[in-house]
């Protein structure tokens, strides 16, 4: 029934406004892409640094934390999904549900960035500063990083928030969806660092 | 597979194209007009003129490298030495010949070729070859130049702070450009503007892409795309995938500098790896050579066949051939690297794909010279300038040979042959390429003409001094002479060389000089120029035949419909109908009853190969 409404929603647009967010959708991953390869330069730098190390975490350094990063993982994960859901029920013009999954992605960012600071502040708390060692200073950096772009991704959700709630727009469809695409981006980052940096 | 996307619609379908760019009216307000614009005409010439600025600057610095190695040691004659270098008196002192060199290279490459050329015709060009109104996000490209505009105030600002600009040299290897080679906020500042200036790249980047795949006009294929446009596209899929990987670098590395890490120190200070840099750096670097040089060779890939009236010899393999470039550049950094150390195998990995890519680039060479044999030659102030880009780009292409092959790059590593080398490909070749270029849209951007005398004298001076100068620097470089030595002949082995760098000197001096021609000739024509009519080069591609000189804020009142290549020349049918050797790409013959009915005549014979 989804699927439906989503084509019908679709062909009801006028063509040249199809085109035109045609256009739009494909600057948004050309954006994109740039971003990847910006990650992909961080973590092949961090590959190469980690591949050449004797023992990783150096002699003497306790592993990072676990709990925290797995929780998060799924925390980001869950999000990618509501917001997923949000987009597709705004597209079908269904805006009361839409507005409950934009809502509900927003809290999980939240809950994203919370443990983060969280797991920062523990990590920190255990010796392991930005300057300790390169071991620390990757982890920050990488996950600095990564939680930087969550920010900006989830002021955006907050836009969004504010757009669902208010006067029903035929641009809103499309904000979403370019909203969307750079959430489950931001969210595509962090499998792959958790990946990378935490086992 | 142009025809599958456009050419198979029927005429029906061309409305959609008129609506899908509406015509907004002009800017009435003149911050709206003229500063804060999101016309690609007007960013065009914001971008020229920063351009502008800052090749200036860098040039005035090339001067100063240039006395250093003819008089070291000796005060620096006029304002260049009585003003920036009052301290000393006008001597240039080590620590200040570093920032200056260092300096040069970065302007030169990131605020005056990327400006001129790919900020500013690539805005100027792309919307006008393609039969578009504007970008396809306009308010980014805004965006993009400021963004642009504010790196640059961060360049001017690092020479005002305590301990000077940047002197890590352009490539910012560290652990020179951390605090231990090169303290202060200076450096810390240049990175940032790198950084900065790298968005800016990009924004301009995702606009050329996303404009170039979406706003062709219909009829328009990938392959009667003027090569102009293929050489910015692709120069914008490199920008917009490796100039990031610079970003990643250059955001480690503030944070060596700023935050006390240590990803890029080694030994006492710290245990990270300072040749992890030269990878990111390079994986960038080696695009970033390509992207200097694969619009002007869309500049002659056009302007050959424009003015030897022949149809560009095999265009389609021209198109690969620049596609393969593109695709290769990607897979060859390791040649930068080969006296870093690294494993022998994949050390001859790096030099054969390095060496594949003079099969792409014999391509494009052959199709030049094909194109112009036997075409009516009229040798025409860009077409001038183009055949000056073939020479000095042949002359670079021939020396790197030398240096992707690892067994003579051993000896020829960091001397000047390798400096010479590089600034016959990416200085010379792009400095000649964009100066063509600015002399065959000035009709366009400003409606006036050029005054051809001086153009003619400003190429034969620009063209001669240029070769010399830097082939003087590869002999020297053949010789033993390292680059960036502040002064070579304090070592014995080198005192020898002194005459030759003079000399190349003296080359350079008259390089410097010989763009006051230009200077003149540019005030001169903006101001006083004679009036250029829509067509002075007689061209069939849409800049040409469908906007005005200068164009009006929407390029096209009716977005035309696309028939045929960009290089329609010769063809006796035309001749015989319309009494020209040209006809443009919206243009249809008219049948023998001059009736002009429907789009059958011309459609089959779009001459490509």
């Amino acid at each position: 029934m989804d699927e439906g409404a989503a084509m019908a929603s679709v062909q009801d647009l006028h063509p040249v406004r199809a085109e035109r967010e045609r256009t739009t959708l494909l600057g948004m991953v050309a954006f994109i892409a740039s971003w990847v390869m910006l990650f992909l330069g961080l973590f092949f730098i961090f590959a190469m640094y980690r591949v050449k190390q004797p023992a990783w975490p150096p002699l003497g350094v306790d592993s990072l934390p676990l709990t925290l990063p797995i929780i998060n993982t799924f925390v980001i994960g869950l999000s990618s999904a509501s917001l997923h859901w949000a987009v597709r029920a705004l597209g079908a013009g269904r805006r009361p549900e839409a507005f409950r999954g934009v809502l509900a992605t927003v809290a999980l960012g939240a809950l994203f960035m919370g443990l983060q600071l969280q797991l920062w502040s523990d990590v920190w708390a255990s010796g392991l500063e930005l300057s300790t060692n390169l071991y620390a200073s990757y982890f920050y950096a990488l996950t600095v990083f990564h939680a930087a772009h969550v920010f900006v991704g989830w002021s955006l959700l907050l836009w969004l928030v504010a757009m669902v709630r208010g006067a029903p727009q035929v641009s809103h469809a499309l904000r979403a969806k370019l909203i969307g695409m750079f959430w489950h981006f931001v969210g595509a980052v962090w499998m792959a660092l958790f990946l990378l940096v935490f086992p | 597979m142009s025809d599958a996307t456009h050419g198979a619609q029927s005429h029906g379908s061309d409305e959609i194209y008129q609506h899908l760019q509406p015509i907004h009216p002009d800017p009435d307000s003149f911050i709206r007009k003229w500063i804060f614009s999101t016309d690609h005409k007007v960013i065009a010439k914001q971008f020229l003129w920063a351009g502008f600025t800052f090749l200036f600057f860098g040039g005035m610095l090339a001067m100063m490298i240039r006395w250093q190695w003819a008089y070291p040691g000796e005060a620096v004659p006029s304002f260049l030495g009585g003003v920036f270098l009052e301290d000393t008196g006008g001597v240039i002192g080590p620590a200040t010949y570093n920032t200056i060199f260092t300096m040069h290279g970065l302007i030169m490459i990131f605020w005056a070729i990327t400006p001129l050329m790919i900020g500013a015709f690539g805005n100027l060009c792309i919307p006008l070859m393609i039969g578009a109104r504007d970008m396809a996000f306009p308010t980014l490209n805004m965006l993009s130049f400021w963004t642009f505009f504010a790196s640059g105030i961060m360049i001017f600002a690092s020479f005002m702070v305590e301990l000077g600009s940047a002197a890590a040299g352009w490539t910012t290897y560290p652990p020179l450009s951390t605090n231990i080679g090169t303290p202060g906020f200076g450096q810390t500042l240049v990175v940032m503007a790198i950084f900065t200036t790298g968005s800016a790249t990009l924004m301009g980047a995702v606009n050329y892409i996303a404009t170039v795949i979406r706003l062709r006009a219909p009829g328009m294929g990938w392959m009667q795309m003027p090569l102009t446009v293929w050489g910015m596209w692709l120069t914008a899929i490199l920008n917009l995938l490796f100039v990031p990987v610079l970003a990643a670098g250059a955001a480690l590395l503030l944070m060596d500098r700023s935050f006390g890490t240590t990803f890029f120190i080694a030994g006492a200070n710290g245990n990270g790896d300072p040749i992890l840099f030269q990878h990111l750096f390079w994986i960038f670097g080696h695009p970033e050579v390509y992207i200097l040089i694969l619009p002007v060779w869309g500049f002659i890939g056009d302007f050959i066949p424009f003015f030897s009236r022949k149809p560009a010899y095999w265009y389609k393999g021209s198109v690969y051939a620049m596609i393969l470039v593109t695709v290769l550049s990607a897979v060859v950094y390791g040649h930068h690297m080969f006296w870093t150390g690294m494993n022998p195998l994949l050390g001859q990995s790096f030099m054969l794909l390095t060496l594949v890519i003079s099969v792409p680039a014999e391509m494009l060479f052959l199709n030049w010279l094909h194109t112009m044999w036997k075409g009516s030659i009229r040798l025409t102030v860009p077409m001038l300038f183009a055949l000056g880009t073939v020479f000095v780009f042949g002359l670079g292409g021939l020396t790197g040979i030398f240096l992707g092959t690892i067994s003579t790059d051993i000896y020829l590593h960091d001397t000047m042959f390798v400096v010479g080398h590089f600034h016959l490909t990416m200085a010379a070749a792009a400095f000649l390429g964009t100066f063509g270029a600015i002399y065959f849209w000035f009709p366009k951007m400003f409606g006036k003409k050029m005054n051809v005398s001086l153009g003619k004298y400003h190429f034969w001076i620009s063209v001669v001094t240029i070769t010399v100068v830097f082939c003087g620097q590869m002999a020297a470089g053949y010789a033993g002479q390292q680059r960036r030595l502040w002064d070579p002949f304090q070592y014995t082995f080198l005192a020898h060389l002194a005459d030759l760098n003079r000399w190349t000197t003296y080359f350079g001096f008259a390089l410097g000089l010989g763009q006051v021609l230009f200077v003149v000739n540019w005030f001169k024509s903006i101001f006083a120029g004679e009036k250029a009519d829509e067509n002075p080069w007689e061209l069939g591609t849409l800049d040409w035949t469908h906007a005005s000189s200068p164009p009006v804020h929407h390029n096209f009142d009716v977005i035309p419909r696309v028939y045929t290549g960009p290089h329609e020349f010769a063809n006796p049918e035309v001749k015989r109908l319309l009494g020209r050797d040209w006809l443009g790409q919206a243009e249809q013959l008219p049948t023998d009853a001059a009736a002009g009915t429907g789009d059958a005549p011309m459609a089959d014979s779009t001459g490509d190969a």
